[in-house]
């Protein structure tokens, strides 16, 4: 192998080395490593002193939810079962055993994934939340909420269980805005039969929130719909359907 | 799954064993993390990006290949490499290099040199730490913007206004302290 005593490369190999180079310079820097065993060394030096870098770091304490919200995402619940009456053996999703903020954490696992905190209602429910915590929140079910027409819109439901209150949380993306009086508003579907659980704009990203409390004589419901309405007052749906279970 | 290696782990998450990526995510979730706050100070982001680095984990096609080096070193190029997607995804209104996501360095394979097996994390830190106290403010700063910020070299040129190859042979002689002080404190 053949050295070159004075290679003038030392900048080059840098960029090189931390893969800031375009392709032309990374075959040509490939190619004279092949044959100078000097700057083959260099390479070897700088590649672990930059990989050594990251062990710099001061330990952070891990926040504890923090696994069950990975796990969770990675492992939805299975799809959308017939009712929802089959809640009971989905309770191993459970936010239990963690503080009194634990219905709170999990709705900002929500708001996480959201990363919309403008939405001033949702704030002032987790508010009200907070402040009546004795029980742990459990997520029951999560619902993914596919695009009715060809778009890139999506969304999940959440459904949390806390103490007798259950409540359902939308997060939905990629939707278009709306023009004037118009609302999407979201319909649990039963039998066929549709009752709204409320309605809500996007932002300027096409993102929307949405909380519903449920109440007990409204289980349970076997589908979610969400459609685009001329108006925010109907009681059955009137406009086309964006986006369904 | 205790006494599994991270390659074997690997090898089971790469065959969609969830009980795999658990343990990993027990053994490496404190550096991780750890990482991602360093890299954005911020709990919410921290949290977007550990999320991405196992949903990562999971779904990765091409895997771990142990011939490249250590698995921790492939983890955190996956890290950094989402942690800095991420912050370029706030920084839209500048031009960036695409990266790819798997894209690693092999770390050298000199024992002496090799953080996970021969000390462990703390005493490496405290090395580093120690290592760093030779550098000067213009190359912490450097270091800072390059490899937690994730600017690339071209635009910490502009934004210091200084030419490129100043920036290059900055980063050199940096890499070149670092280097040197950590082997002289391992040597010890
Ligand atoms: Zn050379």
């Amino acid at each position: 192998m053949g050295t070159y005593g004075n290679c003038s490369l030392s900048n080059e190999l840098v960029a090189y080395v931390i893969g800031d180079t375009t392709e032309e310079e990374k075959h040509f820097i490939e190619k004279h490593l092949l044959r100078c065993s000097i700057c083959h060394r260099e390479v070897n030096e700088l590649r672990e002193a930059w990989n050594m870098i990251p062990y710099d770091l001061e330990e952070t304490e891990v926040p504890v939810d923090l696994k069950e919200e990975v796990m969770l995402a990675i492992f939805p619940p299975e799809e959308v079962p017939k009712s929802v009456r089959k809640w009971t053996w989905l309770k191993r999703f459970s936010f239990s055993g963690l503080s009194p903020h634990g219905w709170v954490t999990a709705i900002l696992i929500v708001a996480l994934v959201a990363s919309v905190w403008n939405n001033l209602i949702v704030r002032q429910q987790l508010v009200a939340l907070e402040s009546k915590s004795e029980h742990p929140a459990q997520i029951l079910q999560v619902y993914s909420l596919k695009s009715a027409n060809p778009g890139s819109a999506n969304g999940n439901v959440w459904l949390f269980e806390k103490g007798n209150a259950k409540k359902l949380v939308f997060h939905l993306q990629g939707l278009e805005a709306t023009k004037g009086s118009e609302a999407y508003q979201v319909w649990l579907i039963q039998e066929g039969k549709r009752r709204s659980a409320g309605v809500f704009l996007v932002d300027q990203n096409g993102t929307g929130i949405l909380t519903y409390d449920m109440k007990e004589e409204q289980l349970p419901f076997d589908a979610i719909g969400i459609t685009l309405e001329p108006d925010s007052e109907g009681t059955q749906p009137r406009g086309k359907k964006v986006l369904g279970t | 799954m205790r006494n599994k290696s991270d390659t074997e782990l690997m090898q089971l998450v790469m065959e969609k064993n969830r009980p795999a990526l658990e343990e990993l995510y027990d053994r490496y979730i404190k550096l991780v993390y750890s990482f991602a706050i360093k890299s954005t100070k911020d709990e919410q982001k921290a949290r977007v990006i550990v999320q991405a680095v196992f949903t990562r984990l999971w779904t990765t096609e091409k895997g771990y290949d142990p011939e490249r080096g250590q698995f921790v070193n492939w983890l955190l190029t996956i890290t950094r490499n989402m942690a800095i997607d991420h912050l370029r995804a706030e920084k839209r209104n500048h031009s960036f290099v695409p990266i790819e996501p798997e894209r690693w360095d092999q770390i050298a394979d000199h024992p002496e040199n090799n953080p996970a097996n021969v000390v462990s994390r703390k005493l490496l830190r405290e090395q580093i730490e120690k290592a760093y106290r030779y550098l000067s403010r213009s190359q912490v700063e450097l270091i800072q913007s390059l490899y937690w910020e994730g600017y690339s070299l071209s635009e910490i040129a502009q934004m210091r206004e200084e030419p490129i190859g100043t920036i290059k042979s900055r980063l050199h002689q940096t890499l070149k302290i670092l280097r040197n002080h950590l082997v002289l404190e391992m040597e010890e």
